[in-house]
Formats: structure tokens, sequence, C-alpha cells
């Protein structure tokens, strides 16, 4: 990717562990062309989802209340156009048809793997 | 992936006897294999491990291997996914690309047609690397485990306490925090463990969580002793 070609995107990491949190947006931040901010909750994450619009959203499926699956179906009310890639520690069918039937733009399943996260960017880049 | 690494791929067909032939057939590329029989276990595995490359058959039980690769695309899932299948209708490429797939082996599989295949997903394969500071990572990794481990004796009272007090809302709260974080550090028992107790509480089994519970204190020690050396 050329410089000239790169610009600055948001990414809202929401996560209530404060270890994954950290190694999640520490990836983004290296990418040095991601913003990253933060919640620990569904209802922070839809409250600053609303307010700021952010290119991307990387969103825990086992969040407090609303948990992450409420949560996508919330930001995709507000912009059916969003960008969120569910994270999660347990890759389970059922679970990854509901992210699907949302619209879900990716599903992430931890330990969290760079290379994985930077191609999901990449695709963000692409649309 | 590197070409020091073995790399896994993932074989995914209801036969049996399908996947020992096309398993013995992927020795020849010296990859490690692994194996699903439909598609539902194939996104499960797919979705959860780094696979170089994934061959799905596409008539199976439960999902089959259009509906499977479907849904990993819609998740802009990236490594290849080749298409191994008796049907005329479906043996275009073209066709197949449309449907998510990257290339396609017609059955009966033969090794010439494996070889032509890995050398277009090689031409293929794109170079192009977003900058990023991986030892950098590793680095905070590092930094993070530690602390992790350091946080041990805390998380060994805070369960103990859990246990005694029987409060399950506390052991949950453990036993997610663990599943979250341990796997990220390699620790993948305390996680599987972590889960179990999730689990556990969840269905109402405290005596299992419980029993859960004094394993993963047990991990924890063992990691705390190998890892603090």
């Amino acid at each position: 990717m050329g410089e000239s070609n790169r610009k600055q995107l948001t990414a809202l990491v929401v996560e209530d562990d404060l270890d994954c949190l950290e190694i999640l947006t520490s990836i983004l931040n290296k990418t040095g062309i991601i913003h990253c901010e933060t919640a620990r909750t569904g209802e922070q994450a839809i409250e600053y989802y609303e307010s700021k619009k952010p290119q991307i959203t990387f969103l825990d499926i086992d969040i407090p209340a609303p948990n992450g699956i409420e949560t996508l179906k919330a930001i995709k009310q507000s912009n059916s156009k969003a960008k969120v890639v569910m994270v999660t520690g347990i890759s389970d069918i059922d679970t990854v048809k509901k992210a699907v039937s949302l619209g879900a733009f990716g599903y992430v399943v931890k330990p969290f793997v760079p290379d994985k996260i930077l191609s999901l960017l990449k695709k963000l880049n692409e649309k | 992936m590197k070409s020091n690494d073995k790399a896994t791929v993932l074989i995914v067909d209801d036969s049996e006897s399908n996947r020992l032939l096309l398993s013995f057939l992927l020795e020849e590329f010296d990859y490690k294999i692994e194996e699903a029989d439909n598609g539902e276990k194939a996104v499960e595995l797919a979705l959860e491990f780094p696979y170089l490359m994934i061959f799905m058959d596409l008539n199976m039980p439960v999902m089959d291997g259009l509906q499977a690769t479907s849904m990993l695309r819609s998740l802009n899932f990236e490594a290849p996914i080749i298409a191994c299948t008796v049907e005329d209708r479906m043996s275009n490429a073209n066709t197949l690309k449309s449907k998510g797939f990257t290339d396609y082996l017609a059955k009966p599989i033969e090794l010439e047609a494996i070889r032509a295949v890995l050398e277009r997903l090689d031409a293929d394969r794109q170079t192009e690397n977003m900058d990023f500071d991986n030892e950098q990572h590793q680095q905070r990794l590092e930094q993070l485990k530690q602390r992790f481990i350091t946080n041990i004796p805390v998380m060994l009272t805070k369960l103990t306490s859990a246990i005694k007090q029987q409060k399950t809302a506390d052991l949950k709260r453990i036993g997610h925090k663990i599943k979250g974080s341990a796997g990220q550090f390699g620790f993948d028992r305390a996680t599987a463990i972590g889960r179990d107790i999730e689990k556990a509480v969840d269905r109402n089994k405290w005596e299992i969580a419980v029993d859960k519970a004094y394993s993963l204190m047990a991990e924890l020690k063992k990691i705390e002793h190998v890892q603090g050396l």
C-alpha cells in the first residue's frame, strides 16, 4: 500500500477484558493508520458508535449488557453499512450464523493473530 | 505462512475415504492435515485456526460446501477455498469463483491436478504487506504475559474465596477472564478450563464449576512455576 493512499481510520474496540483490549489496540495502533477508541460495555459501544461512527468496530461477544450480538444489532440499526468485526473466545456455529445474518464484517477468534486483523483492515480499504 | 512452518490445510468431506485419499495425496506436499465432515464444523475450524487453505466438498449433510464457503466469505475470510466436486455443472472455474471458491479440483482427484492448483495459488498469492512492527508487538505481548504471571497469586486468592463463599458470579467472572486472556499468551489449557468454568456456572453445575476451578488453580500454579523460573 503506497503512502499516498493512507488515511487515518478510526476503530472502536469493545472488550471487557483489559489484557485483550490492550493486545488488540496494540495490533491496530502499530499499523500506523488506525486511531483506536475503546469501550467496555455494549451500552458504551452503542453510544460511542452513534455519536462518532467509527469506520470499523471490533466487538467482543461476551461483554456486559447488552451482549455483543445485541450490540451488533443496535449498531446495524443505526447504520446498516457499519463494519463490525465480532471477537470471541469460541468459534460456535450458532453465534457465527447470528453474526452473519446481522451483517457482521468479520469474525475473529482469540488469540488475536495480527495477520488476520490486518487482512480485515485491507478489506475495509478495498470497499 | 512462512515456508519453514509446516502449514496446516483443512479437508472438508463427509466421506471418510475421500478425506483419507486427499490426505494421502497432500502428504506429497508436506502439509499438516486437519479434517471436518460437514460445513458447519468447517466454518467453526476455519474461523479459529490459521489454515493455509481449505479443500471443500460441495455435497455434505448438515451444511454443504457452498453454504459454508458463502458464510466464510461474507465474514471476509481470506484463505483459499478449493472446491472438490464431481458435479459437472459446478465444475467451472468462473461459476465456482462467483460462489467464493478460489479454485476447484474435479473428483477423482489426481496428484497432478493438486500440483496445478497449488502452482496457481502461489502465482496469485498477494505479496503486499501493511507495515507492521511484529517485533514490537511480540515485546508488548511478552510484557503482558509477565503481568498475567505476576497476577497469578491474586487470581488464586480470588478463586479460593469464590469457592469457599460459593460466589457463582465471581467464579464465572474469573473463568471468563482466563478464557479471554490466557490463550493469547499460549496457555491453552488454562483457557479451556476457564471456558469450562463459565459453561458450568451458566448451566448451574456448581460442583463441576468448583472441580474445574481446582483444576484451574493447579494449572495456574504450574504456569507460575514453569514461567516464573
